[in-house]
């Protein structure tokens, strides 16, 4: 949409006010950029090192030996993001279109009010929660369980993320579905959806972003393994776990292959990221999506 | 429609979904625990550096025990010296849990086990000691692992009828680490000398400079007189630690005022000191914030010191053992300590621990000169009769027992020796075996 | 036309609102859980533990206050850097890139890959490189000239509530801007055009029309950066201290809720476990009066405006 030009009878406040804003926001981008840089840089440096293909598909090793690598953490890591989207999408992305379809409702305005609530929690609350419902009753540490925990971590993100972009779809597209004739929910899952996909596809992202970050939750549900676990009912290894453990142990080969682990975890995000974005991340006439 | 009838059928839909998984965990956790299959890790452990503390110090302060022993350990793979196992090994999988001092050694006895038994599995999770007991105590570990031996309270809040039996697996030292530039401008070598009186006043707050008195009165003249005008900024751990119990217990014994104040436990009252005070986590955060402030002090496990070849501006000094003799830790004097501390009885596995302190015990004792006052062992924890659960059957209460003799076997004590952890001395080997040989399995009789 | 009950409409409301229920339960059944759990604190020293400001574990002295001023003074700063940064970057990305729109794309996925890092890698980043930066090109220079003001006063160490505050931000920044940059690219141009066709300038026509059209989505980016701040454990835990003190200085070390939960629960059982279960039952209610503060502040907002169109 073409800009029009500013009439030359403005007054130079506005002006400035208006170039000052502009400055002003490039600042707050640069603010942001330099700590990313910071973090990125080091851990590239601290991790490049160990990356090779054997880490990627070795074992853990102990610290004085060679060739270790992180191939159970990253199998575990995948299994318990894994089965919490399986439970947090679905139910996060149901929790949301309630929220926004039937805004009314009370039992949608408590629940979006339990959610942000939710939003809130330390991670390690919810890690103790899952232990006393799961593990202790079942006394075993599992995947299942660590995967459980995540859940609760990602699902107020997916529900609330789900129920903002939906109530962004205009209403006007609602009341023409329903002038046509086409019952609700055909209305909600075609239409209201797939015009608000990318709001879900940006929650359901930062959710899995956030999941896969988590350290204290897994400690408490998933415990620990230097093997495959055999089975989801198993305590396995962790990228997060094994990232906490290595760097804050005094020995050199263990510290690099933690940072080498915490870059392999970026790379991978990135990877999804850019992945989910270009292929799902279309609206409805085909065009890029506008980010 | 009537929105409590849509209540009422949401309600019965998540019961639903939510009794199915638990009856599909409980299904699943009561036929047998895992049989794993062979695990394929391959242990090729080439230990590096060993464990030595020389004084490199300019200028050199007065040490009456020179650590100049070295101590180079070989990789021995097959357990020679194992004592005689139970018959038949089947596959099982032990679950431990603990504390973080021990886990890179747990890493190393994972592998090498491992290579020995391939059939047994060993997890272990690093969640911190407190976790480590409340785990056991929760019967959701095969084993838990501690660096402080349980407390009254937490004895008594065991399962009734159950008798937990304390072995210790592997022991350390605490060390006082520090960071400062003298008056010509180089930074303290290792070797500047300590008390545990002079320590304890130091975190008190009532010694604030580096070149008080009573801290110079220690240092042979050339050293006092380098001493600089810093303030002494004390660092401690934030989070509950064996290491600060190890160190808290040994500045309560030389102080009465530290004992009260601030006291003897994993979670000490540290006070703040005019000099400023900084609580880091873990030791790797401990010798962050050292290494980041000229005139800092600090308990470090020892580890951190010998491993950690990149630090350049962290130090460490003696301390005063009870025969007057300033040492410089390391593992042979580390090892005297224990095996001294040790000489004194320590109590039956099945016995309470509660107030079992290595520091304690060598702490009045004259005639052991080469001993390292503030040594500390770690502990793993047991049930004397392993109870049959989702967890534990016969397998794995053999495994369990097969285990725990390698680890105490100088198979399994050596290998630590490259990685900063002191190997057991025989008495202790000895009451570990004698626990472990009372294990049994379902009230019967003992397993090995 | 007749009105008829569909079945398709019946199902998908059950599935909805029992998804909805769902999260109902399940913060309800984590408030059942942290009761219980706090049960030997929360009997033994009753509302006294809200404002005792003393945490011994050895003595068996416990107090939340240090931890609840530490939980809304690190939040604050985050949110007060953490917001206006967000806000900054999703206008220029929406705004200002329109016709980069490449550009933008890329610019936003690099703040993007802010949310890709762990949050352990925040806090072993924050003590290794964060702390000594913060300590010597802000805290000593701060310290040696303007002590005397209380907000810069005590020793300069880098532990503290200003770092701690520093990195909550940069963690928040990623999912505000994230969800705020959504939210802002989906507001129809017929808004934009409007305010154009009247003579308004770049940024009177982002701040009168496109930001309030968005006011909902910026509060929903508000409420979960607001809930990482408070939520957040390993990161705070490794760079703010855990010494339990309430001070008006930057410099000061302190503790939030979740960080010495995550701090010494390892450590702990008995009483103390309980003081510390106790703390996460105060934090689900701070979260409980603060995301109803901010309710109330949003629907007074919106109470005369109409709904979108």
């Amino acid at each position: 949409m073409p800009k029009p030009n500013l009439p030359t009878s403005i007054s130079l406040w506005r002006k400035i006010v208006n170039k000052l804003m502009t400055i002003l926001v490039i600042i707050a981008v640069i603010l942001a950029i330099i700590p990313l840089l910071l973090i990125l840089g080091d851990v590239i440096m601290r991790g490049a090192p160990a990356i090779s293909i054997g880490f990627l598909t070795h074992l853990q090793k102990p610290p004085n030996a060679t060739g270790g690598g992180i191939a159970n953490a990253i199998v575990g890591t995948f299994t318990m993001v894994g089965i919490a989207s399986i439970i947090s999408v679905p139910i996060g992305i149901g929790a949301g279109i309630f929220f926004s379809e039937w805004a009314t409702s009370k039992v949608s305005t408590f629940s979006s009010f339990m959610n942000d609530v939710l939003t809130g929690f330390p991670s390690i609350v919810l890690g103790l929660f899952v232990f006393v419902i799961i593990v202790y009753p079942t006394k075993q540490f599992s995947a299942f369980a660590g995967g459980i925990a995540l859940s609760f971590v990602m699902l107020p993100i997916i529900a609330r993320t789900t129920g903002e972009s939906l109530k962004l779809v205009p209403m006007t597209l609602r009341e023409a579905s329903l002038a046509l004739g086409i019952p609700r929910w055909k209305t909600v899952i075609r239409i209201v959806l797939s015009t608000g996909k990318n709001g879900l596809l940006t929650g359901i992202l930062l959710a899995v972003a956030r999941a896969t970050g988590e350290t204290a939750p897994i400690l408490l549900t998933a415990s620990s393994s230097i093997y495959f676990a055999k089975s989801i009912f198993q305590p396995t290894a962790s990228m997060t776990v094994l990232i906490y453990n290595y760097a804050t142990s005094p020995y050199a080969t263990w510290q690099t292959q933690a940072w080498g682990a915490a870059l392999v975890l970026i790379i991978i995000m990135l990877g999804l990221n850019l992945a989910v974005k270009l292929t799902i991340g279309r609206n409805l006439s085909g065009k890029k999506v506008d980010l | 429609m009537k929105t409590t009838y849509v209540i009422i059928a949401a309600i019965v839909v998540i019961a639903i979904i939510i009794g199915g998984v638990f009856a599909y965990i409980s299904l699943s956790s009561s036929t047998t625990s895992s049989n794993n299959a062979t695990p394929t890790p391959s242990p090729s452990p080439s230990p590096t550096a060993s464990a030595t503390a020389t004084p490199t110090a300019t200028p050199k302060p007065t040490t009456t025990v020179s650590p100049t022993s070295t101590v180079t350990p070989t990789f021995t793979p097959t357990p020679t010296a194992s004592p005689t196992l139970v018959p038949t090994i089947t596959p099982a999988t032990l679950n431990g849990g603990g504390g973080t001092l021990v886990a890179p050694l747990m890493s190393v006895w994972q592998g090498a086990y491992g290579s020995v038994e391939p059939q047994i599995t060993v997890n272990y999770n690093a969640e911190g000691s407190g976790a480590g007991i409340t785990d056991f105590k929760n019967q959701v570990v095969n084993f838990g692992e501690s660096d402080a031996p349980m407390t009254t309270a937490q004895y008594a809040a065991l399962p009734s009828g159950t008798t937990a039996l304390t072995i210790p697996i592997s022991a350390s030292a605490v060390v006082p680490a520090y960071n400062l530039k003298l008056l010509n401008g180089t930074v303290c070598q290792n070797g500047l000398n300590f008390t545990g009186a002079v320590l304890a006043n130091i975190f008190l707050g009532t010694v604030t400079t580096w070149n008080d008195a009573s801290i110079q009165a220690l240092q042979s003249p050339a050293v006092a007189a380098q001493l600089p005008n810093t303030p002494i900024i004390t660092v401690h751990r934030s989070d509950g630690s064996g290491t600060m119990f190890a160190f808290s217990n040994f500045l309560s014994d030389s102080n009465s005022q530290f004992k009260t104040t601030i006291g003897e436990s994993t979670t000490p009252n540290w006070v703040t000191t005019s000099g400023g005070t900084i609580a880091a986590p873990k030791n790797a955060g401990v010798a962050a914030a050292i290494s980041g402030n000229n005139g800092a002090i600090g308990p470090l496990e020892i580890a951190y010191i010998l491993e950690n070849t990149g630090q350049t501006s962290i130090y460490y000094g003696t301390v005063e053992n009870a025969a007057g003799n300033f040492i410089l830790a390391n593992v042979t004097n580390i090892a005297a300590a224990l095996s001294a501390g040790a000489s004194t009885g320590l109590p039956a596995g099945s016995a309470s621990w509660t107030s079992v302190s290595i520091v304690d015990n060598i702490f009045s004792n004259t005639s052991a000169t080469t001993v390292y006052p503030i040594a500390t062992l770690t502990y793993a924890l047991v049930y004397q009769n392993q109870t049959p659960s989702s967890i534990t059957n016969a397998a794995s209460a053999a495994a369990l027992v097969n285990f725990l003799q390698w680890v105490v076997s100088p198979a399994g004590q050596s290998l630590g020796s490259g990685l900063g952890y002191v190997p057991l001395p025989a008495n202790v080997v000895a009451v570990d075996t004698a626990s472990i040989d009372t294990i049994t399995y379902n009230g019967g009789a003992p397993i090995v | 036309m007749r009105f008829r009950l569909l079945r398709g409409d019946v199902i998908l409301k059950i599935l909805l609102a029992a998804a909805a229920l769902f999260v109902i339960g399940v913060v309800v059944g984590l408030a059942v859980e942290l009761f219980l759990g706090s049960a030997p604190s929360l009997f033994k020293f009753g509302p006294s533990f809200l404002v005792e400001s003393k945490w011994q574990p050895s003595n068996n002295v416990f107090g939340a206050w240090p931890f609840i001023y530490g939980t809304l003074v690190t939040s604050a700063i985050a949110i007060v850097i953490g917001f206006p940064i967000s806000l900054g970057i999703a206008v220029f990305i929406t705004e200002k890139l329109k016709s980069h729109l490449t550009f933008g794309y890329l610019l936003g996925t690099l703040v993007d890959l802010l949310a890709a890092v762990p949050s352990v890698i925040y806090g072993l980043w924050g003590v290794f490189v964060l702390i000594p930066i913060i300590r010597d090109y802000v805290e000593r220079p701060l310290s040696k000239s303007l002590s005397y003001i209380p907000l810069f006063s005590g020793h300069p160490f880098g532990y503290d509530f200003l770092t701690a505050g520093v990195i909550l931000a940069i963690m928040v920044i990623p999912t505000m801007s994230a969800v705020t940059r959504d939210v802002l690219s989906v507001v129809p141009n017929s808004q934009r055009e409007a305010m154009y066709s009247l003579g308004a300038t770049d940024w009177e026509a982002t701040q009168k029309s496109v930001l309030p059209y968005a006011r909902s989505g910026i509060f929903g980016a508000f409420i979960l950066g607001l809930g990482r701040a408070f939520g957040e454990t390993m990161a705070v835990t490794m760079v703010i201290g855990n010494i339990p003190s309430v001070s008006s200085s930057l410099f000061s070390p302190g503790a939030t809720l979740s960080s010495i939960i995550a701090n010494q629960f390892g450590e702990s059982s008995g009483v103390f476990q309980g003081a510390l279960i106790e703390l996460g039952l105060i934090l689900f209610f701070v979260a409980v009066l603060i995301n109803g503060l901010a309710r109330l502040l949003l629907w007074r907002m919106t109470r005369a405006t109409h709904a979108k169109a």
